[in-house]
């Protein structure tokens, strides 16, 4: 099928944060009024909206069916198909994704794709019941949690690559530093590596610091076909190449990689005919420090084993070959499953028009997002890039 | 003594190992054992007694963690011998002797993981270093 080009018109974004007084469908809405009016599109030009909300975090309190319609019944779009996607932490990409698709392929012009999520309702306890009781392998009596599974990560690869816990700590130093240039991160509070490594122990080696917290917030995105978005923008973010991948869960490669994120950069560097030299900026799902470290190396971003130097040398700092994670990343904002994949686009949409301040990467014109979600067994479950051009 | 998740395990003359499936057609081994081969699709399948041995791939010592097990604790991928990794608890680590390490040797044991809701002991499978004999 021949794929038409299709451009970012709009972007919007609330605070990430403790939203405790306000609605999810309040939070929705404040996300997509702001991506329609960036877009200077009428909201009833909108012929399609994708919404991304994983609601595990709701289970326990009753899920909200049909979010979707009822966020955007508040704000006078009513009428058009609307769908609701789940693809754990890859949430947000995924709801992207199929509007990125439904334009290409020709289904609709303009479309709108939002993430959400409150996770400042259920209590971590009745969080937990849910994790694994769908998984063979009985994962969560073994012990798992998020961070076990990063920590795991970070001791193979002090192993094997000689990765150090100063290491883990810069990829925190910087991404926070980064963060306190965001107004929309949750967390704009510089750290140092001491403070890093000194703060409370979740699992050797991860402290408090390198594991990104919750919250609630929400991102959107309006997509319209190149020719489309004319009518409306002379500073148009091209879709270069949006690529999805499920898991390999493998039993033998080093727990160093996942075969996924390395089969979803490969087809996206394809896709959009670049390669990782020509990255000037990206946004990687840094959910825990050592995660960043392995992204570098699975996207081709250093050589095998170089992920740990690659941080500490400040290639992936301001004035570095790709500078990462300007945003403040997950770590710096949390992590708001339904929304990051979006607000990953949002920042990287900023830094290709020219406006993220204190944070843009001088003439940045080809960017990448990476967006990894869900775990069984030795992998994540989806995994979601999109190469943004100017 | 009470048992938990006894799909996954069984007694041997040897004491107890983890039980997977082998395809009568291909010769995947797989676990746990599954409606199908994952390779070929095949239903002709036997059960597989894994091995009581492996090497650990790599660990966490975990503070804050999963809130039925008593902090801190130990849980690792082990890397059987028939390709199949396993997360696990790892138990009986002697931090004089350099343990838990990567790529050390383990044996799989019977031990006792959590409480059901009535407070009674659940055993279940869990690894802990392999050591020579004297
Ligand atoms: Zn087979």
């Amino acid at each position: 099928m021949n794929l038409r080009d299709v451009v970012i018109v709009g972007i919007g974004e609330t605070k990430f944060g403790k939203h405790m007084e306000r609605t999810i469908t309040d939070i929705g809405a404040e996300a997509c009024i702001d991506a329609i009016k960036d877009a200077g599109v009428s909201h009833k030009k909108v012929q399609f909206v994708t919404g991304a909300y994983s609601c595990q975090w709701n289970g326990p309190l009753g899920q909200y069916f049909t979010l979707p319609q009822i966020i955007l019944r508040e704000i006078g779009i009513t009428k058009v198909p609307m769908f609701r996607v789940e693809c754990g932490c890859a949430t947000g990409s995924v709801a992207f994704r199929d509007v990125w698709y439904r334009v290409a392929s020709g289904e609709y012009d303009i479309g709108l794709a939002f993430g959400i999520e409150k996770m400042n309702v259920a209590d971590s306890k009745s969080i937990l019941g849910l994790i694994s009781d769908h998984v063979p392998e009985r994962d969560a009596d073994m012990g798992l949690t998020g961070p076990t599974i990063y920590a795991m990560m970070a001791n193979r690869m002090m192993a094997q690559y000689g990765v150090t816990k100063e290491q883990l700590a810069q990829v925190v130093v910087k991404n926070r530093r980064f963060g306190t240039k965001n107004p929309m991160a949750q967390f704009p509070i510089p750290v140092t590596v001491e403070e890093v490594l000194n703060a409370r122990m979740i699992a050797d080696p991860l402290t408090l610091f390198m594991c990104c917290g919750r919250g609630d917030g929400a991102a959107a995105a309006v997509l319209m076909d190149a020719k489309t978005a004319k009518q409306y923008t002379t500073n148009p973010v091209h879709i270069a190449a949006n690529v999805l991948t499920s898991g390999t869960y493998s039993d033998e490669l080093p727990f160093v990689t996942f075969d996924g994120d390395v089969r979803a950069a490969a087809q996206a560097y394809e896709m959009a005919g670049v390669g990782p030299e020509d990255l000037d900026v990206a946004e990687i799902h840094d959910s825990f420090a050592p995660a960043e470290i392995k992204h570098y190396e699975d996207l081709g971003f250093c050589g095998r084993g170089e992920g740990g130097r690659f941080v500490e040398e400040g290639h992936s700092d301001m004035g570095g070959k790709i500078v990462v994670n300007t945003s403040g990343g997950l770590l710096s904002k949390g992590h708001i499953i339904g929304a990051t994949g979006i607000s990953q686009i949002y920042e990287l949409v900023r830094q290709l028009r020219g406006i993220s301040g204190e944070s843009q990467v001088e003439g940045a014109k080809v960017a990448l997002q990476h967006n990894s979600g869900g775990y069984v067994h030795t992998e994540f479950t989806s995994c979601a890039i999109n190469i943004l051009k100017k | 003594m009470k048992l938990m998740n006894t799909h996954l395990f069984k007694e041997t003359a040897e004491g107890i190992a983890l039980v997977g499936q082998k395809c009568r057609t291909c010769g995947k081994i797989a676990y746990p054992k599954k409606r199908v081969c994952p390779e070929c699709f095949g239903e002709d399948l036997e059960e597989k007694t894994l091995s009581r041995t492996g090497t650990l791939h790599t660990f966490t010592n975990v503070v804050l963690g999963a809130p039925h097990l008593k902090p801190p604790y130990i849980t690792g991928f082990v890397d059987l011998p028939e390709k199949i990794r396993v997360l696990s608890v790892i138990t009986g680590c002697d931090a004089d002797k350099d343990e838990p390490r990567v790529d050390m040797p383990v044996e799989i044991v019977l031990d006792k993981l959590m409480q059901d809701e009535n407070g009674e002991d659940l055993y279940c499978y869990k690894f802990k270093p392999l050591r020579k004999e004297g």
